[in-house]
């Protein structure tokens, strides 16, 4: 016997709404498992990034203890030195009356105090530019340039196109990236004879590449915007976080004999 | 079988304004711990009761209290959208919100006075009010995922409200759809069957209230 009409259709709306119903229970387990999937991975991608901030942090205290350990080591044996000749040859001088004895005691004295002022200028140059400061990034790294021949054997190159400068902070932070290159080069780059440093502005970016030809080295894996690895040395990792405040992108290239290219390129659009 | 669904109708009809009423009381009760959001569900709880007890001495004195559904539709969705606009906290949705609630009102009293009599109600403005609370619903729900600010879904009162709601106005979209047909080919047995399941529904979206109005507000 077929059931009547009514009866169907109560059934069938019953059956509809328990289907909606089951679409609601549905939709409410998607949102609670989905929502716990994300919260899962934001909390994993915020330990990622405080252990990556703690290891920059970490990166930047053992920086600032070489910092000084290296300027405490250039006061003491440079600057230290120099003046306490300076003072023996004064104290000899104030032994000896007259003569030539005195003239050249004063001559070699005169000397001694100059190259110590030479000294406390470098030392306090590596403390802070203020060249940078009062002349901007294209004298500090000419000055950097004529530092860096001055000191050893290498031909220093500048290739400088910078017509729009940066801020103070961006300016500081792309010259002590730099100096920190060059040191590198002095340090390692053994056999290097020439360090060439670029600055170049190419549309909306700006990009500061250094080159030498010294001994290379086998390239370790690097982390994030090609900033180099934790386990990498004080100097290079400064450079990663310096790297990393200017929201840059790092990129080297070094094979064993073949030399070094550092570059480092960041956004810097030109002014309407 | 008329019978049993007539006993269930009247014990659902008599116990189904219970949790409206108690939802009012923990409300008035934790008053003063609400947020604001909690504080204007407690409005709408109150203007359900107030509802619920108009119907109740219209039926005692044998007139007509279909004209209510309309009343209740309108200020129920006004009142949840200013909950949502509370919850959903975008500067966005508070500039549309009062054309939203005030056009959906508007169009209520326009169907209301223009079309229908005192006797009859608007499948329209019903399934119209489910789409627009549904999309409440899911656009906190959206909320939820986008900005990840709630860790405990169940700990969050609004996620209970919505739950609550999602169940009520899927349901109701059904009951809403097919409402005239029901009307016009009335049969006691059906006509309880489905007041019995929609009582059943109320039920379910007001121990959701209930549970958000207890909650303990979070940190």
């Amino acid at each position: 016997m077929d059931a009547p009409t009514e009866v169907s259709f109560g059934q069938l709306l019953l059956a509809a709404i328990g289907l909606m119903l089951l679409i609601g229970g549905a939709v409410v387990v998607l949102l609670v498992t989905y929502q716990k999937r994300l919260l899962q991975q934001q909390l994993h991608l915020r330990a990622a990034e405080a252990g990556h901030q703690e290891q920059l942090l970490l990166a930047v205290i053992e920086a600032q203890e070489v910092e000084r350990e290296r300027i405490g080591r250039d006061l003491h044996d440079d600057v230290g030195s120099t003046v306490a000749m300076a003072r023996m040859l004064v104290d000899r001088l104030g032994g000896t009356i007259g003569g030539d004895d005195a003239a050249t005691l004063l001559d070699l004295a005169r000397e001694v105090l100059g190259t110590a002022v030479d000294e406390i200028r470098s030392v306090s140059h590596s403390l802070y530019p203020a060249l940078l400061a009062r002349a901007g990034l294209l004298k500090a790294l000419e000055y950097l340039a004529e530092v860096t021949r001055r000191s050893g054997s290498l031909a220093v190159v500048l290739d400088l196109h910078y017509p729009h400068p940066l801020g103070l902070a961006q300016e500081l932070a792309l010259y002590r990236i730099c100096q920190e290159l060059v040191h590198n080069t002095i340090k390692h780059a053994r056999g290097a004879s020439q360090l060439r440093i670029e600055l170049h502005q190419s549309g909306p970016r700006l990009s500061l590449t250094v080159t030498d030809n010294g001994c290379g080295f086998s390239p370790g894996p690097a982390a994030a915007n090609g900033v180099p690895a934790v386990h990498a040395g004080v100097g290079l990792r400064s450079i990663g976080v310096r790297v990393d405040m200017l929201r840059a992108r790092l990129e080297q290239q070094s094979a064993p004999n073949q030399g070094t290219r550092t570059r480092i390129e960041l956004d810097h659009p030109l002014p309407a | 079988m008329t019978t049993d669904a007539h006993f269930w109708n009247q014990l659902l009809s008599r116990t189904s304004i219970t949790p409206v009423f108690v939802a009012g009381i923990i409300g008035l009760l934790r008053y003063r711990q609400l947020p604001v959001v909690l504080r204007c569900l407690l409005g709408l709880v109150g203007f359900a009761s107030a509802m619920e007890l108009a119907g109740m001495v219209l039926q005692a004195l044998h007139r007509p209290n279909l004209f209510l559904i309309s009343l209740d539709s309108a200020g129920e969705f006004w009142l949840l959208s200013l909950v949502y606009a509370w919850a959903l906290d975008s500067p966005a949705f508070w500039r549309w919100r009062p054309w939203l609630a005030g056009g959906f009102v508007l169009y209520v009293g326009l169907s209301k006075g223009l079309v229908l009599e005192a006797t009859q109600f608007s499948p329209a403005v019903q399934v119209l009010e489910c789409l627009l609370v549904l999309g409440l619903v899911m656009s906190y729900f959206v909320k939820l995922l986008n900005e990840l600010r709630v860790t405990h879904l169940r700990q969050d009162p609004m996620f209970w409200v919505s739950v609550g709601l999602l169940a009520y106005f899927l349901g109701k979209l059904q009951l809403a759809l097919f409402s005239n047909y029901m009307l016009h080919h009335y049969s006691a047995e059906l006509n309880f069957t489905i007041w019995n399941f929609h009582s059943l529904l109320t039920f379910l979206l007001y121990i959701c209230y209930c549970r958000a109005l207890w909650m303990r507000p979070q940190k």
